[in-house]
């Protein structure tokens, strides 16, 4: 799992997270709004399937028991009559009834030994087991139908001096029973059936097959379910209703309902679906704003590993990676300001060092000192000759030999040392080169030809014609650096004429003195401004040239 | 995850009473009777028993019969409907439950149906003849006037009936007629009147009655309520009076006779005081300590030889205590 996230993209990682996470609490937020419909309409469809039957029992217990009060209203007014029942008495009885409750349709009594003691109607034959079936069971209205016609039969005790037993048969007005269950609408198969207490059907409301309906009565016997009846989904209710001994059971088509689940089901799955592709779309397209970005500036890395600095990247898009690419261009630029510089700083450091170079073996000087030396051995100094030649020897010696930029002390000391020889034959030792070195510097790292250009400043311009002068060299070790100092007795330069040379060194001014500003040059090339050249001097007293170099450089560092 | 949802499970399996509850649904809380049963049953504290309330409608106890057969394998139930307990007992032996029927008495032909039923109740006829052994206290009490006023051999009868069609009503009343016939008592029942089981019903039914039959001698009542509106119309018709009011009638302040049944405590100190003659009283304790060893012994927690009633046919008949003037 780690190694496969490991090898995907951010832009991959991210879209994979989002849809994962998206996926999972959608899917976990349908699911349960789904079972909370799913109940809430079970829940409906087992309400409104209760609350109907319900309704309906109260209905029908309504009409049983408005009919039980009259047949206890007439049991009533029979059982204080203390003679026979005579056929009139019923009669009136009924009539004063029937004026008040439309409900019934005729009334018969019979006496102890099932004999019709008197009657308003034709009583068919049929009724006859009716008789003795509530004789042998007084405490009930038998409710009966037949021929489409509704009775009750009821025996009564009559408390009364007669003492006995008497039975009385009402038929009622069917169409007040019908009216109950008449305008219900249950749907395809739903119906309604009234079942006697031997589970056989007595009346039914609606279309329905009778050996399946009692089938599934005769399984449930009580209470509510859902079931499968002729293809549609059904809510079955089974109840009784009160004072009858009858069984209700109820069919209600919920197919309807139940559709509504089914395509609550397709719905949700639908909008799931569309709703993952919308999410996949945008963090595809997101991933991507991620992604691309990290491309180019990957792409444009390369480019410039391969040395192209001069690309920009043109970002637009997320805030981050603007930024992002923003900052990118500027380092690319810098660093390809950085390597322009340091080219150039190679060229100078070439160019200056070739100067440096050029200005040991400039040709004058050589020929200025070859003609000193004709003029030695003119006069037969051939002591002073092999002097001269050996210095200069030496000199050019270390002028070409050594491509180092950065010498020992003792080197440039002997160079400049040689350099003063040379000078001194050429001038009739009208100076003196006095180094005052302490050995323990000798090893010292210092710029080379730094002091030669100085003593050679000192002997053009800091000579009296006729006076003997004095050229001093010193080195001073400081905390961190090394300070050189070229002192010489003489004409010595005015403040002005200071700041003069320090603005044509600082500024890279066009100058005459070559030799002053290529070490300044050089100077700052190699040791940065860490280096200083400083300018002393007092009129007519003296002029003294300080080089200080930082010690942080040493002789390996040099490129 | 695997253990979290088991977890889960156990958790919500554990919000289910561990101990198995045995629901008792009473036709109707609302009645008086039932209410004070609900009391004596709960006070015995054997059984985690919950107690549910039909509200008189067959069909809401319909339905709590089928939520709770599902998780009882005992129920207890006093029917809303006596005549429609047959799809009751059916389920019951479709799923092997048993009930314990109480109060209310299924027909025999439903009764005889069931695979484990049981009947705890009382005879209603017991109550009517308890009635008429009032009846000969009555005849042989040294009253300054005898229960045959008149003196023409009979007694001139009224019944405070409950309900046309009621059970009890109908059982008591023909019981009493009967019973009193066959011990031999010369009848001349002047009116049967149905009052409904009601106080008020039977006070004016009583001041009609007086009116009707001034000859009148006794009035049995199928319950106390009735028996006692029957006495607050004789007291405003003087027919009974306290005269020294002293709060009790004395033997020779004007009386007339009211038999109840029930023992309602205000029966009992109407009686008390002299007004009441007697009542019978439904021992309703015994019945519920019989229901609740009737539940140990179908849990199988006792067995039948620690069983303190008479059971025949798997019914229970709790016998009327009498209670009249001491």
């Amino acid at each position: 799992m780690n190694n496969i996230i490991k090898k995907l993209t951010i832009g991959q990682t991210t879209f994979a997270i989002i849809v994962v996470i998206v996926t999972i609490t959608l899917t976990m937020f349908s699911a349960i709004a789904y079972q909370l419909v799913y109940t809430a309409t079970d829940d409906l469809i087992e309400t409104s399937s209760k609350e109907f039957t319900s309704q309906l029992i109260l209905n029908y217990e309504n009409y049983m028991s408005g009919v039980i009060d009259i047949s206890n209203q007439i049991q009533r007014r029979l059982t204080n009559l203390n003679e026979p029942l005579e056929s009139d008495t019923i009669e009136n009885v009924f009539e004063s009834l029937i004026d008040v409750n439309r409900n019934l349709r005729g009334v018969a009594l019979y006496n102890q030994q099932g004999i019709v003691a008197s009657s308003n109607i034709q009583i068919p034959s049929y009724v006859d087991p009716w008789i003795d079936l509530a004789l042998s069971n007084d405490a009930i209205h038998h409710f009966k139908f037949m021929d489409d016609r509704l009775f009750v039969v009821k025996s009564f005790y009559s408390g009364t001096t007669l003492a006995q037993t008497q039975t009385l048969l009402i038929e009622l007005d069917k169409s007040q029973f019908d009216a109950i269950a008449f305008n219900t609408n249950l749907g395809q198969y739903g119906h309604i059936l009234l079942l006697d207490d031997k589970f056989e059907p007595i009346y039914s409301v609606g279309e329905y097959v009778e050996t399946q309906s009692l089938q599934v009565i005769n399984k449930q016997l009580l209470g509510m379910s859902l079931l499968e009846y002729e293809n549609q989904s059904m809510a079955l209710n089974v109840s009784t209703i009160r004072g009858s001994r009858w069984m209700i059971a109820t069919f209600v088509n919920v197919n309807a309902i139940n559709q509504t689940k089914s395509e609550l089901l397709f719905a949700m799955i639908g909008i799931i679906l569309a709703m993952m592709l919308v999410v996949a779309y945008v963090s595809a397209n997101f991933s991507g704003r991620l992604n691309s970005p990290m491309r180019r500036i990957q792409q444009h890395i390369q480019k410039i590993q391969e040395g192209n600095f001069d690309e920009q990247i043109v970002m637009d898009g997320q805030i981050e990676m603007v930024k992002l690419a923003d900052t990118f261009n500027t380092m690319s630029s810098q660093i390809k300001q950085l390597m322009e510089n340091v080219v150039e700083e190679q060229q100078a450091k070439r160019a200056s060092t070739i100067k440096a170079l050029q200005n040991q073996i400039n040709p004058h000087f050589l020929y200025n000192t070859l003609d000193s030396i004709v003029n030695l051995s003119e006069n037969q100094q051939n002591e002073d000759v092999v002097e001269a030649i050996l210095a200069l020897s030496k000199f050019f010696r270390m002028s070409i030999s050594n491509n180092q930029n950065i010498v020992p002390l003792k080197d440039e000391i002997e160079h400049v040392r040689n350099y003063g020889l040379i000078q001194k034959i050429r001038y009739k030792r009208s100076f003196d080169l006095d180094i005052d070195v302490d050995e323990t510097l000798h090893t010292i790292p210092v710029l080379k030809f730094c002091l030669q250009p100085l003593v050679e400043n000192a002997i053009m311009h800091g000579l009296h014609p006729d006076m003997f002068t004095r050229i001093k060299i010193s080195a001073t070790m400081n905390e961190d650096s090394i300070s050189l100092s070229v002192y010489n007795e003489g004409y010595g330069l005015s403040p002005q004429k200071i700041e003069d040379i320090m603005n044509v060194l600082r500024k890279d001014l066009p100058t005459q003195s070559v030799g002053l500003k290529n070490v300044y040059q050089r100077m700052k090339l190699y040791y940065g401004p860490q280096a200083h050249l400083r300018i002393e001097s007092d009129m007519d007293e003296y002029t003294n040239v300080i080089l200080t170099f930082p010690l942080n450089i040493s002789l390996e560092d040099q490129v | 995850m695997k253990y979290s949802l088991i977890g889960l499970v156990l958790i919500l399996m554990g919000c289910q009473p561990v101990v198995q509850q045995v629901p008792v649904l009473y036709y109707d809380m609302n009645d008086a009777y039932i209410a004070d049963f609900k009391e004596r049953l709960s006070s015995i504290e054997k059984e985690p028993l919950v107690h549910i309330d039909g509200g008189n409608r067959v069909n809401t106890q319909n339905e709590q019969f089928t939520q709770w057969i599902e998780q009882s394998s005992v129920l207890v139930v006093n029917p809303v409907d006596r005549l429609s307990v047959l799809p009751m007992i059916l389920k019951a032996n479709q799923l092997n439950k048993t009930i314990i029927f109480f109060n209310r008495e299924p027909l025999d032909e439903d009764f005889s149906k069931a695979s484990f039923a049981y009947y705890v109740g009382a005879d209603p006829f017991q109550s009517a003849q308890l009635q008429t052994q009032l009846v000969d206290e009555l005849q042989d009490s040294q009253r300054n006037q005898p229960l045959d006023r008149n003196g023409d051999g009979m007694i001139q009868l009224v019944i405070l009936k409950g309900e046309q069609g009621h059970q009890d009503a109908e059982i008591r009343t023909r019981g009493v007629i009967e019973t009193l016939t066959s011990k031999g008592y010369k009848l001349d029942i002047l009116e049967v009147r149905v009052a409904n089981f009601d106080r008020t019903q039977a006070y004016k039914a009583t001041l009609d009655l007086m009116e009707t039959y001034p000859n009148m001698e006794l009035i049995i009542s199928n319950n106390d309520a009735m028996a006692l509106g029957a006495i607050d119309a004789l007291v405003d018709m003087t027919w009974i009076q306290d005269i020294n009011q002293n709060g009790v009638i004395e033997q020779d302040e004007p009386w007339f006779p009211v038999i109840g049944i029930d023992g309602l405590p205000e029966a009992i100190e109407s009686m008390q005081k002299g007004y009441l003659f007697g009542t019978v009283k439904n021992d309703s304790e015994a019945m519920a300590d019989a229901i609740v060893q009737l539940i140990d012994i179908v849990l199988n927690k006792t067995t039948w030889d620690t069983f303190t009633y008479t059971i025949k046919d798997r019914k229970i008949y709790i016998d009327y205590i009498l209670i009249n003037r001491p």
